[in-house]
């Protein structure tokens, strides 16, 4: 057997199913993984690991009993901006870095109580804003090379999957950040449709915005992980109050004779040259799966995009506010933002909040008659660290690493992130957007990929040495 | 870019943050600046698409709701 740090959550349920491994052997192998890696990476703020051992005993004996849940032993991480009872929850900023909640977050309570084990809090950017430094913990290194950024700010989520220290963890994604992540680290992420996953217990940065959702090694855990968290809870009131459907049918349906929009354009209009080349191939793998690929028209994207920013700069000031008296204190980039939202006109944020529903519209026109549409994950590889900490640079870094992922925080499409195969030793990703609450034409699709090719089975290099 | 970041834009951009009781130093500023740079024209275009006088506005609701409906208007 491989190192049971490799595996997928699916894969240790099958184990744990069996007897063939034990959820105390399969958090051990995380430790150890962690403590072999970590120090290169620092994806892990906050480890746990008495608390994730003590669990795992419980949840050995309950498959020994019989009453396993649907994530019973499998250890998970969380982005340190995710509140956790009892357990410091950072925002990766000094000024929360004492903060201990007294209630866990509504996916947090979920994860619990569907048998998942709490491994590790992880690194963040500073109040899940864009960038790369965080100078109250360090940087969050990329397990592919750890001369790159992971991307962000779900920058712990990505390595830490990535490198095997879990194989599920919660992202946070207000403009791209669970998607730029798992494509810069080779990983599977999910932005599920707005409002499927409750964000209470969340920092927040946009309320009209924020998703959590699911970051994994598969498709199929993606699928698993988002039946725990999806659902209404009456804290978050803007969480759907839809039945959350068994993902699990949609893994093995048939995406013979799907068809796909792509939008080229926006999406591919600023692509790094190999990593097109690299998206091309991913295409042409899809329609080997079977899938139809047509084209699409979706011309005023770039209107989506900045009415998108002309409404996160704004919200992201109001819920500052309090901090806004140490904000030079704040990270380069978050400070950047914050700094850029006095500009913004009130005129604009309300343009950006009536326009949302012209471009759903627009949405809604082009993709009659297919299931998703597919896109680039990102337009380029991960970038050198040193490319994207100078203030200067990383405000333009920003405005182009999120051109395939803010539109669809904009729409509240779910959007999902597949490892589609490696440019230089570095991830590429492909994303597929479907209709809001049609997350299960995306399991379908990412799962027949998934079949039909084993770019996320790839391990970083780092790994080679442990 | 803190070349081409004119000290009359840093007085403007340090007027209108100050008048919100806000104060960042020339580096946010000038980031803000490139940031607003970039979007500009976008930003123009947005403008200049009409959005209805005679149709009621009931946003957020009505985005939510598309969401809500599965992305269908009906």
């Amino acid at each position: 057997m491989s190192d049971m740090a490799d595996l997928t959550a699916s894969e240790l349920l099958g184990l744990f199913a069996s007897g063939a491994v034990s959820p105390v052997d399969a958090v051990q192998a995380c430790t150890e993984r962690i403590s072999a890696v970590d120090d290169q990476l620092n994806a892990v703020l906050v480890l746990l690991a008495d608390d994730a051992l003590a669990q795992a005993r419980e949840s050995e004996q309950r498959w020994v009993d019989g009453t396993a849940r649907p994530l019973e032993g499998v250890p998970y991480g969380l982005k340190d901006i995710i509140a956790t009872a009892g357990v410091l929850t950072t925002g990766g900023s000094a000024l929360y870095r004492a903060n201990v909640p007294d209630t866990d977050a509504a996916l947090a309570a979920r994860l619990a109580g569907a048998g998942g084990i709490r491994l590790a809090k992880l690194h963040t950017f500073e109040f899940a804003c864009g960038g790369a430094d965080n100078r109250t913990f360090g940087m969050c290194r990329n397990p592919w090379d750890t001369s790159r950024t992971t991307g962000g700010s779900s920058s712990g989520s990505g390595a830490a999957v990535a490198a095997g220290e879990v194989p599920l963890a919660i992202g946070t994604d207000t403009g791209g950040s669970i998607r730029i992540p798992a494509a810069y680290c080779g990983i599977t992420g999910l932005k599920p449709t707005f409002g499927r996953v409750p964000r209470h217990g969340v920092m927040g940065l946009s309320w009209t915005l924020d998703h959590a959702g699911p970051m994994t090694r598969s498709v199929a855990d993606a699928a698993l992980m988002l039946g725990v968290i999806a659902g209404r809870d009456a804290r978050d009131p803007t969480s759907s109050g839809r039945p959350v459907p068994d993902y699990a049918p949609a893994l093995t349906a048939s995406a013979e004779g799907m068809v796909i929009g792509r939008p080229r354009g926006w999406f591919e209009d600023k692509l790094q040259p190999e990593v097109a080349e690299a998206f091309e191939r991913a295409v042409g793998e899809m329609v080997a799966a079977g899938v139809r690929v047509v084209d699409v028209d979706l011309p005023d994207v770039d209107l989506w995009d900045v009415a998108g920013w002309s409404v996160m700069y704004p919200e992201a000031l109001s819920l500052h506010g309090g901090h806004m008296h140490d904000v030079e204190n704040r990270d380069a980039m978050g400070a950047g933002m914050l700094a850029t939202a006095p500009y913004v006109h009130a005129s604009d944020y309300l343009r950006g909040l009536r326009y949302r529903r012209v471009a759903q519209g627009q949405l809604e026109t082009a993709m009659q008659g297919v299931a998703a549409l597919v896109t680039p994950g990102a337009i380029s590889v991960a970038p050198p660290l040193g490319d994207i900490s100078s203030t200067d640079d990383s405000a333009g870094w920003l405005l182009d690493a999120t051109r395939p992922s803010m539109p669809f925080n904009y729409t509240g499409n779910p959007a999902l992130c597949l490892p589609a195969g490696l440019v230089d030793g570095l991830p590429v990703s492909l994303q597929l957007v479907a209709r809001p609450h049609d997350e299960a034409s995306l399991f379908t699709l990412g799962a027949a990929y998934q079949s039909a090719t084993d770019h996320h089975t790839t391990r970083p290099a780092l790994l080679a040495a442990v | 870019m803190n070349e081409r970041f004119a000290s009359d834009t840093a007085e403007l951009y340090n007027k209108i943050a100050a008048d919100q009781g806000l104060g960042f130093e020339l580096e946010r500023f000038s980031a803000a600046a490139a940031t607003h740079e970039g979007l500009r024209e976008a930003l123009t275009r947005l403008r200049e698409v009409p959005l209805s006088f005679l149709e009621p506005v009931y946003e957020p609701a009505s985005a939510l709701s598309w969401i809500e409906n599965g992305g269908t208007s009906a």
